[in-house]
C-alpha cells in the first residue's frame, strides 16, 4: 500500500509531467514523500504567485 | 491557495494550461469555522472561478479519473488552469500500489464539413479577404501561411499570435486592431477569417476600440462560447485551429487569389508606422539588438513601456516566442518568473524578460529561485522610477499624479544580492555584450536601462 499523495506523483509521471513548481507547507509535505521515487524535477519559487507565473511561462 | 490565484487568473485569461494541486483541511473539518490553518469558507468555491474546473478529492478512488479530466482539458479543449484539492486526511489515506496508468486522452475536435464547405465558398468568392490569427492559432501556423498565400490574404496576428507568419512575409500585417489602418481594413474586407482570438481590448492598447467587421466573419475557435461573444459570426466554427485550417485547405482550390494582398499588407504596414508611439523608436532599437544578439529568443514581458511598445511593432520569428501580461487579465510581476519558466521549458533557446521598475518589484525575489535552479536569462529592466503608464494615464485625465512616483531601489545591488549578475551598460556596445554574455550564464543577468541615461539616449537616436 502507498498513500494517496505518493500515488498522485506516480500518476503525474505517467502523464509525462517532468517539472513541478511548489513551496512545501505543513499541509502539503505528504505530497512530497513520493517525489524522489519519480523522475519529476521540483523547482522552489519564493512565493506561490511566482510558482504560477513560472508554470505559465513554462507552458506558454 | 490565495497566493497563486492571480497567476491562475492570468493563465485563465490567456488560455494557458496549468495544473494546480493543493491541499485543503480534512474532510470532517471543511466549512466548520474552527480557525484552522489555511481555513477558508470554501477554498474550492474561491478558486473555481479561475479554472476550467476545480475538484475536491473526497476519496482516493477519485484521483485517476479526475487527473484524466484535467489532462483531457489540456489535450482537447480550451486550455485553462485546473485545480485539484486533496484534503490532508485523504493525502495520507492508503491506496493499493498498482501501476499508475495515464488514460488515453481524447483528440481535438474537427470542424463540421458543411460549415467548411460554406467557408471555402465565401473565401473563394472574396475580393478582399483578411485573416486574423490569435494565440489559439499558433499550432496551425504552417497551414495558415499556405492558406494566406493561396487566398493572397493579409494576416493580422494578435499579441499571442505573433510569429504565426514570419517577419519578412509580404502578407504580414503589423500594429493593432485599434489603430486606424487596421480598423479601416476591418471595415473594407468583404470576408474576415478569424482563428483562435477573442478580440480582447488589451490587444489594442494604448487606444482600444470596439471591433467592427463590415464583411462576412468566419470565426474558428475551440470554445463554442467564444464564437457568440461580442458579435455574431456568419460562420461560427467550433474546431481545433490546425484541423480547421487543414480542412479549409482541402476545400479551397489552388489559385483562389484576390491578387493584391501583398500591396494591401504593405500599405497597412506603412500606415501603422506613422501612428506608432514616439517611445517606440527607443524600444524598437532595443528589440532589434535583442534579435541580432540573441536570435530565436523567447521574449516574456510584463506591463511596462517596452512591452506596450513592442506589442505594436515587434515581429516574432516563430510562434510561442513572444507573450506578456499586458494581455488578458493583466498583472504586474509576471514577466520575470514567466521568463524563468520559459527557460525551463525551452533550455536550448535564449530567453529575455522585459520588465519595468514597478513590475519587477512585485516579484524580484524570484531571482533567488532562478539562481538556485540554474536558470540563465537576460532581464531587461526599463527604469523610469515610476508606475509610468499609470502616471501618463492620470496626466491624460487631469488627475493628480499621486502614488505613481516611486522610490526604486538600486536594482544592480539588489540583483547581485540575490545572487545573479547585474549591470548598467553605458552604451549600445556594452548592452550588446551584456546580452551576449547573459546567454552563457547559468544565472539571470539583470540589465538596467534608466530612462534618460546615456544608453537610453543612444537607443533613441
Amino acid at each position: 500500500m502507498v498513500t494517496c499523495g505518493e500515488y498522485l506523483v506516480k500518476l503525474l509521471e505517467a502523464y509525462g509531467v517532468e517539472l513541478i513548481f511548489g513551496i512545501p507547507g505543513v499541509h502539503t509535505v505528504e505530497l512530497y514523500r513520493g517525489l524522489p521515487g519519480t523522475k519529476i524535477r521540483h523547482v522552489t519559487p519564493r512565493h506561490e504567485q511566482g510558482a504560477g507565473f513560472m508554470a505559465d511561462g513554462y507552458a506558454a | 491557495m490565495t497566493n497563486i490565484a492571480t497567476a491562475m487568473g492570468q493563465a485563465y485569461a490567456d488560455s494557458v494550461p496549468m495544473l494546480v494541486i493543493s491541499s485543503v483541511n480534512a474532510r470532517e473539518q471543511l466549512g466548520m469555522r474552527h480557525g484552522r490553518l489555511h481555513e477558508l469558507p470554501s477554498q474550492q468555491g474561491l478558486v473555481s472561478g479561475i479554472t476550467a474546473f476545480s475538484h475536491t478529492i473526497l476519496a482516493p478512488s477519485q484521483l485517476p479519473e479526475i487527473l484524466a479530466c484535467a489532462f483531457a482539458v489540456f489535450s482537447s479543449s480550451r486550455p485553462r488552469p485546473v485545480h485539484i484539492e486533496i484534503p490532508v486526511d485523504v493525502i495520507v489515506a492508503e491506496v493499493e500500489d498498482s501501476e499508475p496508468v495515464a488514460w488515453t486522452l481524447p483528440g481535438r475536435a474537427a470542424p463540421d464539413a458543411s460549415q467548411i464547405a460554406a467557408a471555402a465558398g465565401l473565401l473563394a468568392g472574396s475580393r478582399r479577404p483578411l485573416i486574423i490569427a490569435g494565440g489559439g492559432a499558433q499550432d496551425a501556423a504552417a497551414g495558415l501561411r499556405v492558406l494566406a498565400e493561396r487566398l493572397d490574404a493579409p494576416v493580422f496576428m494578435t499579441i499571442n499570435g505573433k510569429g504565426i507568419v514570419p517577419p519578412v512575409h509580404p502578407l504580414r500585417l503589423s500594429g493593432n486592431l485599434g489603430m486606424m489602418p487596421l480598423r479601416a481594413e476591418l471595415a473594407a474586407a468583404d470576408v474576415v477569417l478569424a482563428i483562435g482570438t477573442e478580440f480582447g481590448e488589451t490587444e489594442m492598447y494604448p487606444e482600444p476600440h470596439p471591433v467592427r467587421i463590415a464583411g462576412r466573419l468566419i470565426h474558428v475557435d475551440i470554445d463554442p462560447l467564444q464564437l457568440v461573444t461580442q458579435f455574431p459570426a456568419a460562420l461560427p466554427i467550433v474546431a481545433d485551429a490546425r484541423l480547421a485550417v487543414a480542412a479549409l485547405l482541402s476545400a479551397l482550390p489552388a489559385g483562389t487569389s484576390s491578387g493584391d494582398g501583398a500591396a494591401r499588407a504593405g500599405a497597412i504596414r506603412a500606415a501603422v508606422d506613422q501612428v506608432l508611439w514616439p517611445a517606440c523608436a527607443t524600444h524598437r532599437r532595443i528589440m532589434e539588438i535583442v534579435d541580432q544578439v540573441l536570435p530565436n529568443a523567447i521574449v516574456a514581458g510584463d506591463q511596462t513601456e517596452p512591452v506596450y511598445c513592442a506589442n505594436q511593432f515587434y515581429q516574432a520569428a516563430r510562434p510561442r516566442s513572444y507573450f506578456n501580461s499586458s494581455t488578458g487579465y493583466g498583472t504586474l510581476g509576471y514577466g520575470l518568473p514567466a521568463a524563468f519558466g520559459a527557460k525551463l521549458g525551452a533550455p536550448d533557446r535564449p530567453v529575455v524578460s522585459l520588465m519595468g521598475d514597478g513590475g519587477i518589484q512585485f516579484s524580484i525575489q524570484e531571482i533567488a529561485a532562478a539562481v538556485e535552479a540554474g536558470i540563465g536569462v537576460a532581464v531587461i529592466v526599463w527604469n523610469n522610477a515610476s508606475y509610468g503608464e499609470i502616471k501618463a494615464f492620470m496626466a491624460d485625465r487631469d488627475i493628480p499624479q499621486i502614488g505613481v512616483d516611486i522610490f526604486t531601489p538600486d536594482f544592480v545591488a539588489v540583483a547581485k544580492g540575490l545572487g545573479c549578475e547585474a549591470l548598467r551598460p553605458d552604451g549600445i556596445e556594452a548592452f550588446r555584450i551584456a546580452l551576449a554574455e547573459s546567454a552563457r550564464r547559468t544565472v539571470p543577468t539583470l540589465i538596467e536601462i534608466a530612462e534618460g541615461s546615456p544608453l537610453a539616449q543612444q537607443l533613441r537616436a
